[in-house]
């Protein structure tokens, strides 16, 4: 049985991340930046991937199963899981999350320093580098790539994660300097999701087979069949330059199927499937489950403010005691999901310790809060769900609200839509009252995951019509927090934000989920990433 | 029979005219938006509206329409919004997987339907006929993705003699190729014989008791030659219809059985493409599916006077 040092055979154990992170993230948010000066091969993930059983060895397949398909082959613009977990491994980005920590270090970035009084963010990068055509990468490469995202033109998704950059100045082949108005926490985090593309292959990358400069080179896609990989020989960072010859991810719909897939090693990996599947899992030998803890995904509401009953405050606050938060994490989520007011985890540095008990589950609180809103026992009450078909736990937890509301009189309707149709109506007509999601970015800087969603930051996307003037003081502090580096200053900022946020409660934060990944025992070196941006290079088969 | 065969070609132009409208006022009424799939939720809504325009989305319906079946006349069914791929080149690689699954799903439903369906009506009310009914009701009320799952685990998890899904080219040998397509086959094969063996038994007890049957036996006729050459061919019309009406679905796609093996075939491929809005690969393969259909029972009818005499030109005024 392949395991990691120190690691459980299911996985990392849940005692091993809260010692681990809380010792890890317990530094200041200067950390962020002064960890970022530490080199890529001496990070964390490294030491953890390092196999247990032996030296890693080259050659190979590794065939990984999942859920869905790729729908693009552009880096900028595709937002699937599955997306990112593949073109992590096509591609360099400036930085990383260290999936075992979850701090953010430099990856292709050599380091990140601010200066100019803190209105430029100059960053080093390695020599040598080359794209998979041969290509050099220098400066200008990495200015393309981060002009052309925040160019409205190419229609990006990150466009918003990189708004605090006025200009990018290219000082030599390795060295450039990225301006802003002053210090931008949400930078380095952002550069996370950015992967750096030669600047020959233009803007135009969805039509074109994707060349980046990373561990892997794309080989091939095959609609509903596979995607393939291969081995970069000429890898730049010898420490993560790959051991397996290929790796082929083959789209899988049924669960069921994946899973006997697995069971039968006609796949080498089933990566993210229900939670509900883990403890069967966990008891064959002939498998090893790996779990990412609570920390990054949280189940959310998002309540339509726009129009009633959720533009009044106490509708909302009803929604925030409605779900029994334990019940949903024992029953659907197979126990490994943390019930949470906050988008952080007591691990991380941001967490706030007062929302802990800010709601719980509460039917007479429900019953209070629905009557002073005007609705005596459910009475001219008029709300529904909207959950997206093949997401069941967004359905179970609408069900477990469902039904405290039906305890006071008023039963809501559940809609279940087909997923493109919930997306165009919350962010198109807003034909909607409630919705469940799972919005990431629960574990990264407090600065990225105040400003990019649609949950969070006070703009026009915003799912529940959260305007800036609705919490008084909430824009100013959220401010505060990503333009410092003093970690109290940022706390207490961010402390504020939280608590502001449970006042008013656009949108409940319910719990965190884990999300767990399956292989089999000759799979070694295997982290599995909390955000998705899943690296394979240091996954080894053991013949 | 030159004028029946261009009368029948000739009806098919309307029906399919009138499928290319119903498909693409489908894809108007039906709610959801590619761009904002491709997008993701998160994306801000210029972005998503930059990619309507890229796409022509934004342009009024009957312009995409129109747009749309000049391309279809020129043969261009276009090209997916998200892979860039033609429709044609989908369904190039998809429509060999869903075909060799139709065929051997046929075959295997053909395999027990026929010596089934005419046994019990040869022997009706007997032990075999009551036992082939009643396992026609459970084939008929298993459902598919049921079944398939349980030969995935039967025979891929636990026994391993066969792939637990996925598919293998024939440029990777003929026998992995069958291994891969066994279970769905199977799965497939015995939901259809369950309809084919109760349309053959029901067609052959119609024949066995017709009179033109009894004065074959009255005359001497040998029992075999009876069944054979008198009863089975006629019974064989209208199971015939049913067969190419079966095979018409089969190469449709079959949705639940290629997504259970995940098949890369025809169905997976549009039901992707339907969850997707990739509208441009729904209705370009919904309009092969609806063309095949019609092809299909095109042959079907033609064959008919050459199965039965009644109807050959000059003799039958029913196609008339």
């Amino acid at each position: 049985m392949g395991t990691r040092p120190g690691e459980a055979e299911d996985g990392i154990s849940r005692r091993k991340f809260l010692s681990q992170a809380g010792l890890a993230i317990a530094g200041s948010a200067a950390a962020i930046t002064a960890e970022a000066l530490v080199p890529l091969g001496q990070s964390s993930a490294a030491s953890a991937a390092a196999p247990q059983g032996g030296q890693p060895q080259r050659g190979g397949t590794l065939t990984i199963s999942q859920s869905v398909d790729i729908n693009t082959l552009h880096p900028w613009t595709g937002t699937l899981n599955v997306w990112k977990v593949t073109k992590t491994n096509i591609y360099d980005q400036l930085s990383y999350q260290d999936p075992t920590t979850f701090q953010v270090r430099p990856k292709l970035a050599r380091s990140f320093v601010w200066t100019d009084s803190n209105t430029s963010l100059l960053v080093a990068l390695p020599s040598g580098v080359t794209f998979h055509n041969g290509e050099k990468l220098t400066a200008e490469d990495v200015k393309f790539t981060l002009d052309s995202i925040r160019d409205p033109k190419v229609g990006s998704w990150l466009r918003g994660f990189l708004a605090p950059i006025k200009d990018v100045q290219v000082l030599d082949a390795t060295h450039l300097k990225i301006k802003t108005e002053t210090i931008e926490n949400q930078l380095i985090p952002a550069f996370t999701y950015v992967d750096i593309v030669p600047r020959s292959m233009g803007t135009d990358l969805s039509k074109k087979n994707p060349i980046g400069s990373g561990p892997y080179k794309f080989a091939e896609w095959v609609p509903n069949d596979h995607v393939t990989l291969e081995r970069n020989p000429n890898y730049w960072n010898e420490a993560h330059a790959g051991h397996v010859d290929k790796i082929v991810f083959r789209p899988v719909t049924e669960l069921q199927t994946r899973i006997a897939q697995l069971l039968a090693g006609d796949v080498d990996m089933v990566y993210d499937f229900s939670l509900q599947e883990v403890p069967r899992l966990r008891a064959d030998k002939s498998v090893v489950v790996a779990v990412v803890p609570p920390a990054d995904q949280m189940f959310v509401v998002y309540l339509n403010m726009r129009k009633p009953p959720f533009n009044k405050l106490q509708m909302r606050q009803a929604m925030g005691w409605a779900l029994d938060r334990q019940g949903f994490v024992k029953n659907f989520l197979a126990g490994l999901g943390r019930p949470d007011n906050s988008p952080f985890t007591p691990q991380h540095w941001a967490f706030d310790p007062k929302t802990e008990t800010a709601y719980a589950y509460n039917p007479d609180n429900v019953a209070k809060l629905v009557e002073e809103a005007g609705y005596p026992k459910g009475r001219g009450l008029s709300f529904s769900f909207l959950v997206p078909s093949g997401y069941p736990e967004f359905k179970q937890l609408s069900t477990m609200v469902q039904a405290t509301f039906a305890s006071i009189g008023y039963r809501p309707a559940i809609e279940e839509v087909d997923i493109a149709q919930w997306a165009a109506r919350l962010n198109q007509t807003r034909d909607f009252f409630a919705a469940v999601d799972y919005p990431p970015r629960g574990s990264t800087d407090p600065a990225l995951t105040y400003s990019a969603g649609l949950l969070f930051p006070p703009n026009p996307a915003n799912v529940c019509g959260l305007t800036p003037e609705m919490i008084p003081g909430y824009v100013d502090e959220i401010r505060k927090g990503a333009t410092t580096l003093d970690r109290g200053a940022r706390k207490a900022a961010y402390f504020n934000v939280q608590e502001m946020w449970l006042e008013s409660l656009p949108g409940p934060i319910y719990c965190h989920r884990a999300t767990a990944h399956a292989h089999l025992s000759s799979v070694n070196g295997f982290v599995p990433h909390p955000a998705f941006q899943q690296s394979f290079a240091d996954v080894w088969i053991a013949r | 029979m030159a004028r029946y065969l261009i009368w029948r070609a000739v009806s098919v132009i309307p029906t399919l005219a009138g499928i290319t409208v119903l498909v693409f006022l489908v894809t108007v009424f039906i709610p959801g938006d590619p761009a904002q799939v491709l997008a993701g939720a998160e994306a801000p809504p210029e972005v998503v509206a930059g990619l309507r325009h890229q796409w022509g989305l934004d342009q009024p319906v009957y312009v995409r329409y129109a747009v749309w079946v000049t391309n279809i006349a020129s043969g261009n069914l276009g090209e997916s919004y998200f892979s860039h791929q033609t429709v044609l080149r989908l369904v190039g690689r998809a429509f060999p997987v869903t075909l060799e699954l139709a065929v051997l799903s046929l075959l295997i439903a053909i395999l027990i339907a026929v010596p089934s369906g005419i046994i019990s009506a040869v022997k009706p009310s007997s032990w075999f006929d009551l036992g082939a009914t009643a396992a026609g009701f459970v084939g008929l009320s298993i459902p598919g993705f049921w079944l398939g799952i349980m030969l995935i685990y039967l025979f891929g998890a636990e026994l391993r003699w066969l792939p637990a899904g996925g598919f293998v080219p024939l440029s990777r040998g003929l026998g992995a190729n069958l291994r891969s397509m066994i279970l769905p086959a199977i799965a497939l094969g015995t939901f259809a014989s369950t309809q084919l063996m109760r349309y053959l038994r029901a067609g052959m007890l119609d024949v066995l008791n017709a009179d033109y049957i009894r004065t074959a036996r009255a005359k001497g006729v040998a029992a075999a030659a009876v069944l054979v050459r008198h009863a089975m061919r006629n019974a064989l019309i209208p199971f015939m219809t049913v067969l190419g009406v079966q095979m018409g679905y089969l190469l449709g796609g079959t949705v639940i059985t290629e997504s259970v093996f995940a098949l890369p075939g025809v169905g997976r491929l549009v039901l992707n493409a339907i969850l997707n809005r990739d509208y441009q690969v729904a209705v370009g393969i919904i309009l092969l599916i609806a063309a095949a259909f019609v092809l299909v029972n095109l042959v079907v009818d033609l064959l008919y006077p050459v199965l039965d005499p009644r109807v050959r030109l000059g003799q039958s005024t029913s196609w008339r």
